[in-house]
């Protein structure tokens, strides 16, 4: 019985001929890998996809591999290949059917689709035949990597070489102009957090900590004001609760109605007020 | 792909699939695997589950069946009268209709929609088995389905499932798993023993009925493919319908065992699932007809899909 080093990618891949698919950052060695490595596939079908890949990953598993599929939050599916008596993960599928989130930039949800319906084939052979392979375009290719080089280089300096890699493809290319077009058209930057320990982030934190400790120091004044005034109101609505009591126990109703009448009116007029003054 | 092949897909896109019931009056009982079979044999019914429910107040489950139908009550009270001289018995049949061809039926107040399939379905089964008068059909019909999938949802609630028709859904998007099984998002696929596998058997016992863990060969299944038809009978009989509610029979084991192909061609990913109990042993949680088959064909290894519930 035939016993398996490594995963054929390649028997994946022809069994995913006839699905719609692109394989994001397509490496290099392929359909060579190192253990622990992985691909990026946007799907059209997520269970279609899936179900062709485990239908391949059965013959590994009748040798003893084991494979663990599991479902991300957001609809995605690692497959993961655990060679025969290893506990570390060989390789892994990681399907997408969505973008990611990025944290440093919008990007639309239809740029998605867009990516997979301009998809490219290169084509290749393996030992069952010739077959297809699906990658980004050239333009979605660029963007992509526009787009991880913004998300990842103040943790990842090395991404740099992304708008190394675009900046060399464009050139004097004339599809610069195209390649702008789609980034604004389903890209937006975000705003992004001030990073308080480098030189940037320490002048412009400090001078935005000078200008909200004025600010801080008004809203302080203000609540003072309304604590006192609240105080003194308080105070006058107990001196009437007293009168009143005096004039509504003492005398007939309507002489304690009608000493009380200025002081409940004055009572209002202040209340007015304090709802003006504080908006 | 040719253009015969995208028609057909762009057909099946187009397509209304929903979920409906059928549901068998007590003096149709003794039609039941007849009328079964007739479902089983439309390409575009799915049959989900099949439940024996006993009726303890005829006039009230009557008012529930009819009360979302077209007709005011009123008016059916008449057309029902005769189901208050039958068995207190009844058979639900859900299942999913895979081609659900809607349209407007009746006149007036009484205009509805409905699916002319299932109209067809109940007609052919009404004029084979309602009850006869000089040779002439009788309107009292054995059998009476859904018009639209709010019915059956509505039946479903008054069963005692919570969720209506949610009761269907998947527990896992991407693979095929029996919509009665707890919603599990990691699963493992592995090759075992196959006598590492054990599965459960509904038992009754000082009156309850209780599942209990035997091995493949104790199974009825296994025992009818060895030749003991009647233990894998009588074993439906009495749980079928109460905590036996998918579509088995004996038929269908046979056929299973005479095209076992796990794993091959379109049931590549048709996998059986189990839950690990201990270091090596599985409890089965859907395939005990498939694992059986296997195992009396002298499989001694199989794939499974170990989900992790």
């Amino acid at each position: 019985m035939k016993s398996f080093e490594k995963i054929a990618l390649d028997d994946f891949f022809v069994e995913l001929s006839d699905e719609k698919y692109v394989i994001v950052k397509f490496p290099g060695t392929f359909p060579d890998y190192l253990s622990g490595s992985d691909v990026d596939l946007y799907c059209l079908d997520m269970k279609a996809t899936v179900n062709k890949l485990l239908s391949v990953s059965n013959r590994y598993v009748e040798h003893g591999y084991r494979v663990v599929v599991s479902t991300k939050e957001d609809g995605g599916v690692y497959i993961d290949f655990f060679a025969p008596e290893n506990e570390r993960i060989d390789f892994r599928f990681d399907l997408h059917q969505s973008l990611p989130n990025f944290e440093r930039v919008h990007v639309r949800p239809a740029y998605f689709f867009s990516i997979l319906e301009n998809s490219i084939s290169i084509q290749r052979d393996a030992q069952s035949g010739k077959y297809d392979l699906y990658l980004p375009s050239k333009l979605d290719d660029l963007v992509l990597r526009y787009i991880e080089y913004i998300e990842w280089y103040e943790r990842r300096p090395d991404k740099i070489k992304h708008l190394d890699y675009i900046l060399e493809k464009i050139g004097n290319d004339p599809d610069l102009k195209k390649f702008l077009d789609k980034l604004h058209l389903y890209t937006k930057p975000k705003l992004l957090d001030v990073p308080p320990d480098t030189h940037f982030g320490r002048s412009i934190l400090a001078e935005y900590n000078e200008k909200n400790k004025e600010t801080r120091k008004e809203v302080a004044d203000l609540r003072q004001m309304i604590e006192n005034f609240n105080r003194h109101l308080d105070e006058i609505n107990r001196n009437i609760e007293v009168m009143r009591a005096f004039f509504l126990d003492s005398k007939p109703y309507t002489v304690g109605k009608f000493i009380l009448t200025p002081f409940i009116l004055v009572k209002r007029a202040i209340r007015k007020m304090g709802k003006i003054i504080l908006g | 792909m040719d253009l015969i092949e995208v028609k057909k897909i762009l057909r099946r896109r187009m397509i209304i699939s929903r979920y409906d019931y059928l549901l068998i009056w007590g003096h149709g009982l003794q039609h039941r695997d007849e009328i079964l079979n007739l479902l089983r044999q439309d390409e575009d019914i799915e049959i989900l589950k099949i439940i024996k429910h006993q009726i303890n107040d005829m006039v009230r489950f009557v008012d529930v069946v009819y009360s979302y139908d077209y007709a005011p009550i009123e008016h059916l009270r008449g057309k029902t009268k005769y189901l208050l001289d039958t068995v207190p018995e009844v058979i639900f049949v859900f299942f999913r209709n895979l081609n659900a061809e809607e349209s407007f039926v009746g006149e007036g107040e009484f205009r509805h929609i409905e699916c002319r399939n299932i109209k067809r379905l109940k007609e052919t089964i009404r004029d084979l088995y309602n009850p006869k008068t000089c040779g002439k059909r009788t309107e009292h019909h054995v059998v009476h389905a859904s018009d639209n999938e709010m019915q059956t949802d509505v039946m479903l609630k008054y069963l005692g499932f919570e969720s209506g028709t949610g009761v269907f859904a998947r527990p896992n998007f991407v693979v095929d798993a029996p919509y009665h099984l707890a919603s599990f998002r990691v699963f493992e696929l592995k090759i075992v023993s196959i006598d590492k596998v054990i599965c459960w058997i509904p038992h009754r016992e000082n009156g309850q009925i209780n599942p209990r863990p035997v091995s493949i060969e104790e199974t009825p299944h296994y025992k009818a493919l060895s030749g003991h038809d009647e233990e894998y009978k009588k074993y439906f009989e009495e749980y079928g319908g109460i905590l036996l509610t998918d579509d088995q029979y004996l038929e269908k084991l046979r056929k299973i065992y005479g095209n076992i192909s796990y794993l091959t061609g379109e049931y590549a990913t048709n996998y059986i699932i189990a839950r690990e109990v201990e270091d090596d042993k599985f409890y089965i949680l859907d395939g005990t007809h498939r694992i059986s088959s296997l195992k009396k064909s002298g499989i001694d290894k199989i794939v499974i899909m170990i989900a992790r519930i």
